[in-house]
């Protein structure tokens, strides 16, 4: 990439300025984000202290740009194959924007209340807003990162913010101590991460993640130097090598590479479940959640956590996908498997002791990686491995890229339905508490029903979501990650798959008890009684995530296919041949099945006019992928209107108010279809 | 071989001649008082002898952290000048360093832009009285 | 040529050095000095790297380091004096509000 004098002065169509200038307009929606945080800090530095409001008004402005410009992309199917820009540093593909719009959407959430609460909690700073900006800044890099040091830079973007914020509450003791241990632990993990990178680095000579998952193979393969070490080490041992000191000599010089990449994966791989804490690396989890202000509690449990899981799909599954790399002995996702089975139950244990709301929650969300890496490691499985059986060589690869894009659909759609939900409940979390008395004791909650019955009903719906009750967002999440997993023969799979099981029974106890609390305990009275955040924007927030929660579970479609467009070809290098025909496969059998049943999409927006619609679900059923051949031009308007909810958060608050009560009404809860097999 | 560190050489005794020169016109031309305040150590106007844990201003660390941050950012001027002539030019150069292609603004551009997000944060710093001493 | 063995072990001993020093030690200043001592391990193996690949990118990966060390030494910098404003005490183990 750095590339510069003679050898680089290949014909190039456009100069170099022009060329930059092309990626920055294919990169909008974050280059957005990154001049707007600059403004922000600027609107802070210039303004009057007193005008503060004003700031969050220009923080959703500029996230509703950067929307517009992402929903833009969004059915763009000059993005469908992955478009490299800046000589391959960042990668726009439709996974990007898909996560792209979501981190607006959860950021917006965040602009809406975090004011709020400083103003109400008394240590109001005029960077919040600036500082949240760049966090999500951070988290697109990592959504597009196409390099080891865009991974790095986007990392380190997004923590750095984030340790500001976390500590941001200067009149509390908590909240510095909070920051203490995150930055602590989180620069130590970025110790291990860029050790990491230096390693694989000496072992392949390249950061660039696409090259890096081609140089990985010859490392393992039979022709390439391992294999070649262990015919030198087979004969050494044997004491049949005709010169040993030239076999040992040779068996040094191809271990090497291995050697370097073995310890670099495992050392990227813990910094990058750290970020997402799971389970050996978890320990600052509760602490700095309960700490931190709780709008940026919300944000770290939401956005980070989706940025570390494109960090991780990225790496674990777009680039170490090869067989002796994913599987036993040497693989990665035999660890990560038992990691996951122990960090659900770590975190649904742990979440069930506690008594404060706020640590529960840091539980449950440390639980959901577990969820989450069921699909991560499903995927990778998928991608290495071929169906046994009868089937022809093609058809085997055909079924192992069609269930890893599955379980990668299956884990952006639990990505997003899970950030909305956690967004809604750390929302009423900061909802609930004043003037610096936050009401974060599980007993504070008692009664509260009653008193706020709108916040209680959507609180309860995000928590049904948290736990994967039926017509509700998560639980497709769940399911959908389940039986993809379920698919594979794998054992270590099915096991995770039965943890997971049991786990969201255990999970049922905790999220329920918060909500027999909060309806059937009777309210504090008089001294007791609990204060609620002044302004509205925590309450918007609590509200629009139950709906989309809803919306995202009874009219599932359009965000699953949205997901399914996104992973299809993960495997691939952006820009091949074969990732386009994958995702113009998706994209045909959606539109194909959209001819079959038109308008469904739009009837499942347009709540308040149509009613019923029951020719939705019934219809499409199984449509076989890679049938039908549609003009690509026919979904292009369809797919930005599937993620209008997302970007509504930011943009229109106060048209969706009242959606939450009149939301379940119009359809009936049919299951959506995802076509699993090929 | 060796001749190709004869600039650094150069380099060296010139940086070491200006500044004995400057110290020697120093010493020639400058006026000699003393007292026994002046006779002492200097070390950044603190007691030299006494207590090393005495407490420092928080101001201190505020413009060390500014100072920290500004100064590993100017780093990047570096790489940037070693390649500028590259930057500049939409071809190749030749061997003398000329561009014999289409000389562009691209590299000039691209460091303002860099720039400008410093002199951002110089600004906000600046605006949040962050370098006012008083 | 120097043989690229050497500055390994140096960026790996470096890396060591600092990686038992955030886990022993207690004192956040300290700890902060061992994750400075990480990253330049880790630098260090890098430019070597980036010497045996005879490829610029382990440099320049190595720059962006240095900048992103010294930014989050600012901001760790800025929340242990956060810290000793409420108590006077860089001792992690004294930190103890939160917990379980």
């Amino acid at each position: 990439m750095i590339a510069f004098g003679p050898e680089a002065s290949q014909p190039e169509t456009l100069g170099r300025g022009a060329q930059a200038l092309a990626d920055m307009i294919h990169l909008a929606p974050m280059m957005l984000v990154a001049v707007w945080s600059l403004l922000q800090l600027l609107a802070d530095a210039f303004s009057d202290p007193g005008t503060r409001k004003f700031e969050r008004r220009v923080a959703l402005t500029g996230l509703g740009f950067a929307a517009v410009a992402a929903a833009l992309q969004l059915g763009d199917v000059q993005y469908d194959a992955g478009v490299e820009v800046f000589s391959g540093f960042l990668i726009v593909d439709p996974m990007s924007i898909l996560l792209d719009l979501t981190v607006l959407a959860i950021t917006a959430g965040t602009v809406m209340f975090a004011g709020d609460f400083a103003r109400s909690h008394r240590f109001e700073y005029g960077e919040q807003e600036a500082l949240l900006l760049i966090a999500a800044f951070g988290v697109m890099i990592l959504n597009h990162a196409g390099t080891l040091l865009a991974l790095f830079l986007g990392i380190e973007t997004m923590s750095i913010a984030v340790y500001v914020m976390v500590g941001a509450r200067w009149n509390s003791g908590r909240s510095s101590e909070a920051a203490l241990k995150y930055f602590i632990m989180g620069a130590f993990s970025s110790g291990l991460l860029v050790m990491g990178i230096a390693l694989l680095y000496g072992a392949t000579g390249t950061m660039d993640l696409a090259e890096l998952s081609q140089r990985v193979s010859p490392l393992f393969s039979g022709k390439g130097s391992w294999g070649a070490a262990m015919t030198d080490i087979v004969s050494l041992h044997l004491g049949q090598a005709a010169h040993p000191d030239a076999a040992r000599d040779r068996a040094i010089v191809a271990l090497a590479p291995v050697a370097l990449f073995i310890p670099g994966v495992l050392l990227v791989v813990a910094a990058l479940l750290f970020k997402v804490s799971a389970v050996p690396f978890h320990m600052w989890t509760p602490d700095a959640y309960d700490g931190a202000p709780t709008p940026t509690t919300a944000f770290m449990a939401a956005a980070v956590k989706l940025g570390g899981f494109a960090a991780l799909l990225k790496f674990l599954v777009g680039t170490l996908q090869t067989a002796r790399l994913v599987h036993h002995p040497y693989g990665w996702a035999t660890v990560v498997g038992i990691l996951a089975i122990v960090t659900m139950t770590v975190g649904n244990v742990a979440a069930i002791r506690q008594k404060n709301v706020k640590r529960l929650l840091a539980y449950s969300s440390v639980a959901h990686v577990g969820y989450l890496l069921v699909g991560i490691v499903a995927a990778a499985f998928f991608y290495v491995d071929r169906a046994g059986g009868q089937l022809t060589e093609v058809d085997q690869v055909l079924w192992s890229r069609g269930n890893g894009d599955l379980a990668v659909a299956s884990v952006l759609y639990y990505l997003v339905t899970y950030g909305v939900a956690t967004m809604g409940t750390f929302a009423c979390v900061a909802f609930y508490g004043a003037h610096k008395k936050e009401a974060t004791s599980l007993h504070q909650w008692a009664g509260m029903a009653q008193r706020h019955p709108g916040i209680a009903l959507s609180m309860t719906i995000c928590l049904l979501s948290l736990m994967g009750m039926p017509p509700i967002a998560g639980f497709f999440g769940k399911l959908g990650l389940f039986r993809v997993a379920m698919t594979s023969g794998d054992a270590l799979l099915r096991w995770m798959v039965i943890f997971g099981v049991l786990n969201s029974v255990v999970g049922a106890a905790y999220y329920l008890r918060i909500i027999v609390t909060m309806y059937f305990r009777p309210p504090l009275q008089g001294e007791d009684e609990v204060e609620v955040l002044e302004g509205h924007g925590a309450r918007v927030v609590v509200v629009v995530a139950a709906a989309l929660s809803v919306l995202a579970g009874v009219g599932a479609r359009p965000l699953l296919d949205a997901c399914r467009v996104a992973a299809a070809g993960t495997g691939y290098r952006a820009g091949s041949p074969t990732r386009l025909e994958r995702v113009t496969a998706v994209r045909d059998a959606i539109a194909a099945r959209g001819e079959d049943a038109p308008e469904a999409e739009e009837a499942a927006e347009a709540e308040e006019a149509t009613g019923a619609e029951p020719a939705d679900d019934a219809a499409p059923a199984d449509v076989p992928e890679g049938e039908a051949p549609e003009k690509p031009e026919g979904e292009a308007p369809e797919k930005p209107e599937g993620e209008a909810p997302e970007k509504l958060e930011g943009e229109a608050p106060e048209k969706l108010e009242g959606d939450a009560p009149a939301e379940p009404a119009p359809q009936k809860p049919a299951k959506p279809s995802e076509p699993p097999r090929p | 071989m060796a001749e190709s560190y004869l600039p650094a050489l150069l380099f060296v005794l010139f940086a070491l001649g200006f500044a004995g020169a400057n110290l020697g016109i120093a010493m020639v031309l400058g006026p000699k008082r003393t007292s026994a305040i002046k006779d002492e150590p200097f070390e950044c106007g603190s007691e030299p002898i006494g207590s090393p844990r005495v407490k420092f201003s928080v101001k201190f660390y505020q413009v060390a952290i500014l100072f920290l941050v500004f100064d590993i950012e100017v780093a990047f001027l570096y790489p940037w000048a070693s390649l500028f002539r590259e930057l500049s030019c939409e071809g190749a150069l030749n061997v003398a360093g000329a561009c014999v292609g289409t000389p562009t603004l691209f590299g000039l551009v691209e460091m303002f832009i860099f720039l400008g997000v410093l002199t951002i944060g110089l600004a906000y710093v600046w605006r949040k009285r962050a370098l006012d001493w008083a | 040529m120097v043989s690229l063995i050497s500055p390994l072990i140096l960026a790996f001993a470096l890396f060591v050095i600092g990686m038992v020093g955030v886990l022993v030690r207690r004192n956040v200043l300290i700890m902060l000095m061992s994750v400075e001592l990480m990253l330049n391990g880790a630098n260090v193996a890098l430019i070597t790297f980036s010497r045996l690949w005879g490829d610029l990118d382990g440099q320049v990966f190595s720059m962006f380091v240095i900048a992103v060390a010294a930014a989050e030494a600012a901001v760790g910098l800025a929340i242990v004096v956060s810290i000793f404003r409420t108590r006077a005490s860089a001792d992690v183990d004294q930190l103890t509000t939160l917990r379980d």
